[in-house]
């Protein structure tokens, strides 16, 4: 269990640098963005799951609890990942509550297909999880995307390029999910666990380094005066 | 980004499709070098290796393609998606709307790029339009020349006859025969112009000798115009005086009204003390017609009381008859009492001298005698004073009856005066009722009269503004009849200058080329003034 206890762990120091750096740069740069606050709250929830993870696994404590908090982590970032995107976007509240809705039928059809017994309610869950996933990347495509009209050029780059990002690794999720302990079996647990952490890890700090690329960029995201073009 | 049919179209023009391609090809390899590996070494491995392995390969499969596509997402397409905006800005420029703005928001080399092709684009565009700018103005400049030297021959030819014209030849005319078309325009021009010149030299003949005929008459009118204003200014001024004189009369008039004004309020006032007593009059009246009402009733009351009186006496008077009658009575007693005393006497005498009964007979005869005659004193007298007393009572009764008569005729005349009383009071309400009327017309008669005074102040006002105005028109009219003198000055000098104009015309008309010797008036100018050019 050390490999799967180093792997948490590391997982968990990773996300809190990548909490802190994430601080450090938006206080000292002095970027003007409304929503900066959400990225680091992501991380920070992350990195702590991740450390409970750690200690379940290495027995501090003596339940295994790693599912749990790994579910709990996601039914409380996901849906935070899917409001930031809705606001960088300027969707309205409705569709961004529809959005983080979908989002949290995903998580919980995903945990009881994951610590189910029998085979129907693992399948049906794991159905009832892929549909709100689509329906989730439906609205991503569609409504998000169609409301960016009112927010700056770089904003409109920041948020397709967090968007391609969130729908290609949220799609690698219920692949592994396939091949691993749950269902197929040809992942171990050990492996599995792994990427899930490379995945979590992609997602959440990957996400940070692109926001913190555009600020370096542009500086300003939400500032709507710079729209560099208007048609002729 | 434009797609194009072709599949070589839609790879060959987007980088997120070539990366998407090399990160394809990319998992394919290590998939594939996985399996040849895991093949390799299958035979050698225990069937609990077996899975370890198997997953380990997996894992390793999924991590890399995970990095890749990170990468690809986070470089490739953020590239990509500068690119493809800075082809669409150019794709504009190119279709000529050169007003696409090329800011960029970004620092980094896509940005440096927006603003590398912004300075290009501006910096061809001027060199264009310099040297197509200079090539025009060459070929201008030629032409030009040729031209000019076309133009100062004829233009010379045609100055020689401009310049006889000049001199006053105005049969003259230009060639319009000529190539070279403004050259021609201004020669059809110039024709016209003489011809037009002559034909108004001619008008203005004719007018100099209507302008000197109309000065003349206006100098007369002028005149009279001056006589007339002289007049009409003697008569504002006498009106000026007038209406000083009509402004102290309403003045007076204003004043006196005044005065009634005053006088009629005093007459209302006194009208309403007059009113007051009138009616303190009446009230008294009434209050008389009362008094003679209750002096009638005591009358009355009187006359009753005395005819009861009179009754009373009567009754008085028959009783005192009675007592008469009583008293005749007693004096009848005391006739015979004495003729019985007497008797006695007689018959003492004849019974005996003297012895005692017949003396004492006789003392008692006489006593009864001299009794006897008391009695006929008294009842005399008590006859007397019952005549007295009938007497007098008749004279009361009498008294009464006149008494009562006199009260009959009071009461007539309290009657009569109470009747006068409630006439007089009918007839002083009615005055009163008249005094309250005038009271009442004098009042509207004192606020009218006020108001009379208040127009008449207007009135009088009015007048002072035309006593002033009918002064500032004398003046004015002063002043005109002064204007008037320097028009009539004026026209004198205007009947002069036209009989010079219309001399130098005849002489200007008469085509011996002899320029006029004087330049008051020039031909141009006689042609401006022209009535036939109006």
């Amino acid at each position: 269990m050390f490999v799967q206890t180093a792997t948490f762990a590391f997982t968990a120091g990773a996300l809190i640098i990548s909490t802190v750096g994430f601080l450090w740069f938006t206080t000292t740069g002095d970027y003007e963005n409304d929503y900066l606050y959400l990225p680091p709250v992501i991380t920070l929830l992350a990195g702590g799951a991740y450390t409970v993870m750690a200690a379940s696994s290495s027995g501090v404590i003596a339940a295994d609890i790693i599912l749990e908090a790994r579910y709990a982590d996601w039914l409380v970032t996901t849906p935070l990942i899917v409001a930031y995107l809705g606001l960088v976007a300027g969707a309205g509240r409705r569709t961004i509550a529809a959005a983080m809705a979908a989002d949290a039928v995903m998580i919980v059809a995903g945990f009881a297909a994951t610590t189910t017994g029998t085979a129907a309610v693992r399948w049906a869950g794991y159905g009832v999880s892929s549909i709100a996933f689509l329906a989730l990347v439906y609205l991503f495509v569609t409504a998000f995307t169609d409301a960016l009209g009112s927010v700056s050029a770089a904003a409109q780059g920041m948020f397709r390029t967090l968007r391609d990002l969130t729908i290609f690794l949220w799609f690698v999720y219920p692949i592994a999910w396939l091949f691993g302990p749950s269902a197929a079996g040809w992942i171990s647990a050990v492996d599995y666990h792994f990427i899930v952490a490379i995945l979590d890890m992609s997602a959440k700090i990957g996400f940070n380094l692109i926001i913190a690329f555009s600020l370096v960029r542009v500086t300003e995201l939400v500032d709507t005066t710079e729209q560099p073009e208007t048609p002729a | 980004m434009s797609t194009q049919d072709s599949p070589d179209g839609w790879l060959a023009n987007s980088l997120d499709r070539q990366a998407g391609v090399a990160l394809t090809a990319f998992a394919a390899l290590l998939v594939v070098t996985a399996a040849t590996r895991w093949l390799a070494i299958r035979d050698t491995v225990s069937p609990a290796a077996e899975s370890a392995v198997i997953s380990a390969l997996a894992t390793t499969v999924v991590v890399a393609v995970v990095g890749a596509a990170l990468f690809s997402i986070i470089f490739v397409r953020d590239t990509a998606g500068a690119l493809s905006y800075l082809i669409d800005k150019a794709v504009k420029i190119e279709d000529g709307n050169f007003d696409v703005n090329l800011e960029s928001p970004r620092d980094d080399e896509a940005g440096q790029v927006y603003h590398a092709v912004r300075m290009r684009d501006s910096i061809v565009a001027r060199l264009k339009e310099v040297e197509a700018a200079q090539q025009e103005a060459q070929e201008a400049q030629r032409e030009a020349e040729a031209r000019a030297e076309r133009l100062a021959e004829q233009a010379d030819e045609m100055s020689e006859r401009f310049q006889a014209a000049a001199d006053g030849d105005l049969s003259v005319r230009a060639d319009e025969d000529i190539n070279e078309p403004a050259l021609a325009t201004i020669a059809a021009s110039f024709n016209d112009m003489i011809a037009e010149v002559e034909a108004t030299v001619e008008n203005v003949r004719t007018f100099a000798t209507e302008v000197e005929n109309a000065s003349e008459e206006i100098d007369d009118t002028a005149a009279d115009l001056a006589a007339q204003g002289d007049d009409v200014a003697d008569a504002i001024e006498r009106i000026a005086e007038n209406a000083t004189t009509q402004n102290d009369t309403i003045q007076g008039a204003s004043n006196e009204l005044s005065d009634l004004s005053a006088s009629v309020e005093e007459i209302a006032s006194s009208s309403n003390e007059v009113a007051e007593q009138s009616e303190a009059a009446a009230q008294l009246g009434s209050d008389g017609n009362e008094a003679a009402t209750e002096a009638v009733e005591e009358m009355n009351a009187i006359r009753e009381k005395t005819e009861t009186s009179i009754e009373q006496v009567e009754q008085l008077e028959s009783e005192m008859d009675a007592i008469g009658d009583i008293v005749t009575l007693i004096d009848d007693i005391a006739e015979q009492t004495n003729i019985l005393a007497l008797n006695a006497n007689i018959e003492a005498a004849r019974a005996g001298g003297g012895g005692d009964a017949s003396e004492g007979f006789e003392v008692v005869a006489n006593e009864v005698k001299s009794l006897a005659e008391e009695t006929a004193d008294k009842t005399d007298e008590i006859e007397r004073r019952i005549d007295d007393l009938q007497t007098t009572a008749n004279e009361t009764v009498e008294e009464m009856r006149e008494t009562g008569d006199r009260v009959d005729r009071g009461v007539e005349t309290i009657d009569e005066s109470a009747e006068l009383l409630l006439r007089m009071v009918e007839q002083i309400e009615e005055a009163n009722s008249g005094i309250q009327s005038i009271s009442e017309a004098t009042d509207s008669q004192a606020s009218s009269t006020e108001q009379t005074v208040a127009l008449i102040d207007e009135v009088a006002d009015l007048s002072d503004r035309s006593t002033d105005e009918a002064n500032e028109v004398v003046e004015l009219v002063e002043s005109q009849a002064a204007e008037l003198s320097r028009v009539t000055t004026r026209i004198d000098s205007l009947t002069e200058q036209a009989t010079q104009l219309r001399r130098q015309i005849d002489s200007f008309g008469s085509r011996d080329g002899a320029r006029p010797d004087t330049d008051v008036m020039s031909p141009a100018s006689i042609a401006s003034q022209s009535p036939g050019d109006d």
